[in-house]
């Protein structure tokens, strides 16, 4: 997985795309960070299967909670990690 | 996150009948402690419920070689006590399968020489991650 280091350190962000650093992050669908990510058990990959759909669905609707931030999502998930604004503002469109 | 789920597929793809395994998705992200966020207890990425019985370390990067990721993974499962092992990584800038070149690199075989099954590492595909 990829470390949590900005672009100008390290150019992971950009591998598996920024959908999946979000999701990573832990950065709900409704723009909260869930206070725990609980160990997963699998049994079989149908159940993978699931997991990877529900991580990219996550992902995506967590990047348009960001656009709501900035044009551009990048900006806004560097902002929201180093405090520049606080998560909450995910649920609200600061700029007119 | 997406490189652990391709692991695990692919793990049990080759062990089908490994009979569970647990995922540890978001250890590798210690700056979610300022978002209140516990990772999970530490361990390799994919473990069969089994004790002892299959590891595997995961990670992604631009480079295998990136802050010595993989030479990292590689000295915690020489360390561990499962009988299968595995590093699984996925960099856009290499080629995917698995990798005798990097085994040989590192030396594996002579670090490992106790453990009836060396350690393998194999790269992932694009097409698994994204």
């Amino acid at each position: 997985m990829p470390a949590a280091r900005s672009p100008a350190n390290g150019a992971d962000w950009g591998i598996a795309g920024l959908p999946m650093v979000i999701c990573s992050f832990g950065l709900d669908a409704d723009g909260s960070f869930p206070g725990e990510m609980p160990d997963s058990i699998v049994h079989n990959r149908d159940q993978i299967a699931q997991t990877q759909r529900m991580v990219r669905l996550s992902a995506l609707r967590a990047r348009e909670k960001l656009r709501k931030l900035s044009d551009n999502p990048m900006v806004a998930f560097h902002q929201l990690k180093f405090g520049q604004i606080g998560h909450n503002a995910v649920r609200e469109r600061p700029r007119a | 996150m997406m490189a652990t789920l391709a692991a695990a597929e692919r793990i049990l793809e080759r062990f089908p009948n490994v009979g569970g395994l647990r995922l540890r998705l978001a250890q590798d992200f210690p700056t979610l402690d300022r978002f209140n966020f516990s990772p999970a207890k530490p361990g390799p990425e994919v473990e069969s419920m089994e004790p002892d019985l299959l590891a595997a370390e995961v990670f992604a990067a631009v480079h295998s070689a990136s802050n010595a990721a993989l030479r990292k993974s590689c000295g915690r499962l020489i360390s561990s006590r499962a009988e299968y092992r595995y590093v699984y990584f996925y960099s856009p800038r290499e080629r995917g399968g698995r990798r005798d070149d990097l085994e040989d690199r590192l030396d594996l075989r002579r670090l490992d020489r106790d453990s009836a099954h060396g350690i393998e590492i194999w790269a992932l595909g694009r097409r698994e991650i994204l």
